[in-house]
């Protein structure tokens, strides 16, 4: 199933963050794989624009990167989440907390 | 498209973002990760444009995604630019005290009415035009540096768009409240000392005028830099932008370039023709028409050039302030040029963006001045001892900024009026609002006493001394035992080449269109008023005079 691309977009962040802070560190393909196994590829989208998306969050200090070395010669960056990450996240997921709680009233998600 | 293909497409699309190298870096590892999996799990190969998504999309959302502002940050560099924008405003309010007191000497003595030769009416017409061409200039020059300055913060900020209104203005506002407050609080002293009512009136009136342009401007800027969401401002600035926008840049860039090449040169061919005094006196409307440009491109290049050669050039000339100009130059380097540049190149990514007239406006002003240059000069030869004590009191009343304002009105006085009364053996000299007593005992380095209260020397006007033997080009005048007045329309119908006293010649004296002297009581000195032109204030000299045969 698809999202639609607005709604989409106030989530990913968290999404992104959400899956760094449950298994560590990873690098850009790792990374959508991952989100789109947990997410059984509701968030899957243009994959070349999740980089832009980890440059935001690495101005905003959300995440850290660095680059390593891999499988010999292969090199790849990887992205961590800061402590400053964890408390956007932990903020977001009280908001998405109140807002889903809320739409299911509103919404009468208990009586579908 | 092979990969190759598309990341030549995605590098034009990203216009050399810095981050554009490490971008494509990360995708073609993406790819690399992409299509070893593929292998492994069998599947068929995608296209480069099938796994990572179109170019332009990439490109898009890396745009957005540098578009972020931190409001603390923001309001930082809002501070920083409000101070070190205050520097650019005193200097525009001095240009604008200069050229209004210019103006006000050219229409006679310091009163929009006390020009003889026109009506009332037209004066003050022409004074307010004359002041709107030259704050127009001034508005577009704030325009022009307040969206630079404001671009980084706001323009390519797309959550910034979003803001509430008050915090747009607060951010947009603060800088250029904060200089005009500065400035005015400095400026406006002066300018309520030195005029009379009905001018600071005027003076009022056109920083009103000013003010409106500003807020105009600012208003056009926030209009212009809410580009991402300007539909909610409505059809209007819809209108603005697509449709007037475009046409104002080709008109101011055709209105810089045309006053800076024609209507400057045209002033300098007239300025320099001998009969442009008889211009002046025969057709006084004419005249100041023609120096009317002159006001507007002034501001014009004051602006501009003040922000690219002031510093290099006095520091090649003048030792004094070498230091302060070299840490003045680096801090405005600092604090405006590399944001400006780092504004605008993040402006021009974002938009697309280009101000082509600006690169012209440059090549065309700098051609310009390197054509015009060097404008002309006043020689004096001078026949007996003297001291410049118009250039002592301007730097004790200017301080550190004496340089660089000294620069810009190169070639000219400053914007002091000049009166001198004896006191003593002494003479007391007001300058604007401000009274000194100049010791002359010794002409080499006269000691200057800040008096601060015109009204004491007043008494020093009714000292009586005895008549001097004064004359200019050979012509006596009469002496009224106060002061020595060369022709009672001295500045228009009497220049002065060669001024004597008591038959010893004093100075000779190109291009004087005005003389005046202050003897002291023993007639050994003098303070003598020489100006070039009818639009360049008044320099004083002290000087010692030959005795008396």
């Amino acid at each position: 199933m698809s999202l639609n691309k607005e709604l989409l977009k106030g989530a990913i962040e968290a999404v992104v963050l959400q899956c760094l802070a449950d298994d560590g560190e990873a690098y850009g393909y790792e990374l959508l794989q991952r989100i789109a196994s947990q997410s059984n590829n509701v968030f899957a989208f243009q994959e070349g624009t999740l980089y832009p998306l980890l440059y935001r969050m690495e101005d905003r200090k959300y995440v850290t990167s660095i680059r390593k070395t891999v499988s010999g010669s292969k090199e790849r960056r990887y992205y961590k989440i800061t402590p400053a990450g964890k408390t956007f996240l932990k903020n977001r997921r009280t908001e998405f907390g109140t807002l889903f709680s809320a739409l299911k009233t509103s919404l009468h998600f208990a009586n579908v | 498209m092979n990969r190759k293909d598309y990341f030549a497409i995605l590098r034009t699309d990203l216009n050399n973002d810095p981050r554009t190298d490490r971008l494509i870096e990360e995708l073609n590892e993406h790819l690399d990760d992409h299509e070893s999996m593929a292998a492994l799990t069998g599947t068929s190969r995608e296209t480069t444009e099938a796994v990572l998504g179109q170019s332009t999309i990439i490109a898009n959302a890396h745009r957005t995604a540098r578009r972020t502002a931190n409001p603390t940050m923001i309001m930082l560099e809002a501070i920083g630019f409000g101070v070190a924008g205050t520097p650019i405003f005193l200097m525009t309010f001095i240009a604008m005290f200069t050229q209004l007191l210019g103006t006000l000497n050219a229409l006679g003595s310091g009163s929009w009415n006390a020009y003889p030769a026109l009506p009332e009416s037209l004066a003050w017409v022409f004074a307010i035009g004359q002041s709107l061409i030259g704050y127009g200039l001034l508005c577009l020059g704030a325009s022009i540096i307040f969206h630079l300055f404001t671009l980084r913060s706001v323009v390519t900020d797309h959550e910034q768009a979003q803001l509430q209104r008050a915090r747009q203005w607060t951010i947009v506002g603060f800088p250029i409240a904060f200089s005009f407050l500065v400035s005015v609080g400095i400026v406006s002293p002066q300018a309520l000392t030195a005029f009379d009512p009905a001018t600071v009136i005027g003076f009022m009136l056109s920083i009103a005028i000013f003010l409106l342009g500003v807020l105009l401007a600012l208003r056009i800027i926030r209009a212009s830099i809410a580009a991402p969401s300007y539909s909610r401002f409505g059809k209007s600035i819809l209108w603005y932008r697509e449709k007037l926008y475009p046409k104002l840049s080709t008109i101011i860039g055709v209105y810089c370039t045309v006053s800076i090449l024609v209507t400057h040169k045209l002033f300098l061919t007239l300025a320099s023709l001998d009969r442009f005094n008889t211009v002046v006196d025969t057709h006084p409307v004419l005249a100041l028409f023609i120096a009317a440009p002159r006001f507007a491109i002034e501001l014009g290049m004051f602006f501009i050039h003040w922000w690219m050669s002031s510093a290099a050039l006095h520091i090649l000339h003048l030792n004094v302030t070498a230091t302060y100009i070299l840490i003045f130059g680096t801090v405005i380097f600092v604090s405006i040029v590399t944001p400006i540049m780092s504004a605008y190149r993040r402006y021009t990514l974002v938009h697309r963006l280009s101000i082509p007239w600006v690169a012209v406006i440059s090549v065309v002003y700098f051609g310009g001045i390197a054509a015009l240059a060097p404008l002309r000069e006043s020689h004096i030869t001078w026949h007996v001892p003297h001291n410049d004590i118009g250039e002592t009191l301007e730097r004790q009343e200017l301080g550190p900024m004496y340089a660089v304002v000294k620069y810009f009105n190169r070639n000219e006085g400053w914007y002091a009026n000049y009166y001198a009364y004896r006191f003593g053996d002494d003479l007391v000299v007001t300058m604007n609002s401000r009274t000194m007593r100049i010791g002359i005992n010794d002409i080499q380095n006269p000691s200057i006493t800040d008096i601060g209260d015109a009204e004491r020397s007043h008494d020093s006007m009714l000292h009586d001394a005895p008549p001097a033997n004064v004359s200019c080009d050979g012509v006596e005048f009469a002496y009224d035992g106060t002061n020595v007045y060369l022709g009672e329309r001295h500045e228009l119908t009497y220049p002065c080449h060669t001024l004597a006293v008591n038959g010893v010649t004093v100075a000779e004296i190109e291009d004087a269109q005005y003389a005046g002297m202050t003897m002291t009581a023993d007639e050994k000195y003098a303070f003598l008023l020489l100006s070039t032109g009818i639009y360049d204030p008044t320099n004083g000299y002290l000087v010692e005079l030959p005795p008396k045969e």
